[in-house]
């Protein structure tokens, strides 16, 4: 057993007499720690505030073995074991305060995720429950299979990956570099300014209204799924787009052309404005439409 | 020099006077559209018969896939400028049998070989997939598979455009991404489920 170990080992809370027993600790924390919080089902709630300590409160089920919660240095973790580690079926709601400076991780099964005022770097991640968190200027990764993912950012410049397997999500404000992707979920992404996309769905939707930076780069594939793109502002940009059985329809620059007399294919290559930055687009069925 | 810039404008010369397009000799797009109709009018029942993707035809299915995903991958990795192709280690490939779709030869060109690295990794992504994939709960295992067959449906039609198509970038470029795109899948549900239930180092 670890140092770090040990340190957990002293703060964990006994188990099974707390089943359905409300939970209310606290330890101290670095501002700008790491909190890493690992629970299977029930719903999770994190809020930065501007203590240096986390503070857990909630509720465990019956078919929670324990809750560790320790720390060691810059790091937090909060764990909620199920009796049956195979069977995940502990369920725990748990109400979290953080150092609104951490950086946080968070895992969960079929539990709900809601993060408010977290600044630090986020990497939330979920199997079948939703993501629901804020952006600001540090990264944030999210990753789920089926579970739904809400993001509202403030509009500054950051670093946000969504990926989801059949989630649906909803990004708002968004800005910098964003990285999306998922297989049938449909997205809506309302962006402010984008420096670099990169956009992939099989067979998704994908709703993206933002403006390009001057020498942004946009690069979205398709293969069943529509991609409507609306540009914000003034667009500078080569355009190259591809698609083998879609339709384009734009607002602006020329008429799409077929790529040959022999197949259904159509493609648009033009410049607007400068022609500094760059936007992509690559289809096999789905339809491609953008305005400005 | 003056005789090799004479070849080479000869060269030139006999360059410009080929077409610029040869035709089919016949028109093509109709059986591409038949089997793209065909994939996507696929029985529901067959389709829901894909959940039970762990299966031994499936497990067959994955080998073949396994094969296919590290032809095209390395073919992205490895090919050559066009005129300077290394004579085809494999320039066809059998396409992976998918329990719902029908089986469909596939060419992604000369410049094709597998690589044992990516053979072995890709093996080791799906094993794990299948093992975790076990563990879940019903319903959401259910989704997964369901866009699984989705990921299949799609590399089958794209094969289906280029098989017809060999030469066409876009479709190459697409078929890739679908084959990351499954990959990216095993990934994904590795990653989300290894977290929770195995980490015993925190």
């Amino acid at each position: 057993m670890n140092k770090a170990s040990l340190l957990l080992a002293a703060v964990l809370l006994a188990p099974a007499a707390w089943a359905d027993d409300r939970i209310e600790r606290r330890a101290p924390a670095d501002p700008e720690g790491e909190v890493t919080i690992l629970n299977v089902s029930g719903e999770l709630i994190v809020t930065g505030w501007d203590r240096a300590e986390v503070e857990v409160t909630g509720k465990l089920g019956r078919g929670v073995e324990r809750l560790e919660f320790g720390s060691e240095g810059k790091r937090t973790i909060i764990r909620v074991e199920p009796s049956n580690r195979r069977d995940s079926k502990g369920s725990a709601d748990l109400e979290i305060r953080v150092p609104a400076g951490s950086s946080l991780s968070t895992n969960t099964v079929s539990a709900d995720q809601r993060i408010r005022n977290v600044r630090g770097l986020q990497r939330l991640q979920s199997v079948s429950g939703d993501v629901s968190t804020e952006a600001w200027t540090e990264e944030v990764e999210i990753r789920t299979v089926s579970g739904d993912v809400e993001l509202d950012a403030d509009g500054q410049s950051t670093l946000v990956n969504v990926t989801t397997v059949s989630g649906d999500a909803q990004l708002s404000n968004v800005a910098g570099e964003i990285t999306i992707n998922t297989v049938t979920g449909d997205f809506e992404v309302e962006a402010g300014r984008i420096t670099r996309g990169r956009m992939r769905t099989t067979n998704g939707d994908l709703d993206l209204s933002a403006t390009l930076a001057p020498e942004g780069r946009l690069d979205i594939e398709t293969i069943n799924g529509d991609l409507v793109i609306d540009f914000a502002g003034p667009v500078s940009a080569e355009f190259d787009i591809e698609t083998f059985n879609g339709d384009i329809e734009n607002c602006f620059g020329p008429e799409p052309v077929r790529t040959s007399k022999f197949a259904p294919g159509r493609e648009l290559r033009f410049r607007e404005g400068d022609g500094t930055g760059r936007v992509r687009i690559k289809s096999l069925n789905g339809g491609i439409s953008f305005c400005k | 020099m003056t005789h090799q810039r004479s070849d080479d404008e000869e060269l030139d010369s006999r360059l410009a006077a080929l077409p610029h397009e040869i035709p089919p000799q016949r028109n093509l797009w109709p059986d591409i559209a038949a089997r793209i109709a065909a994939v996507s009018a696929a029985p529901r029942a067959d389709r829901e018969h894909a959940a039970g993707w762990r299966s031994g035809w499936t497990q067959l299915a994955a080998a073949c896939v396994l094969v296919a995903v590290t032809a095209v991958v390395t073919y992205q990795l490895v090919r050559e400028p066009e005129g300077t192709a290394m004579p085809p280690q494999v320039a066809a490939l059998d396409w992976p049998v998918i329990t719902t779709l029908p089986a469909t030869p596939a060419s992604f060109g000369s410049g094709a070989v597998l690589s044992p690295e990516y053979v072995e990794a890709r093996a080791l992504l799906a094993r794990t997939f299948e093992a975790r994939l076990a563990d879940l709960p019903p319903a959401t295992r259910s989704k997964i598979e369901r866009n699984l067959a989705e990921i299949r449906r799609a590399s089958a039609e794209l094969a289906a455009a280029l098989d017809e198509h060999p030469a066409n970038s876009l479709l190459q470029d697409l078929l890739v991404s679908t084959y990351q795109e499954e990959l990216a899948l095993f990934s994904q549900v590795n990653q989300v489920t290894t977290a929770t239930q195995l980490r015993n180092d925190l």
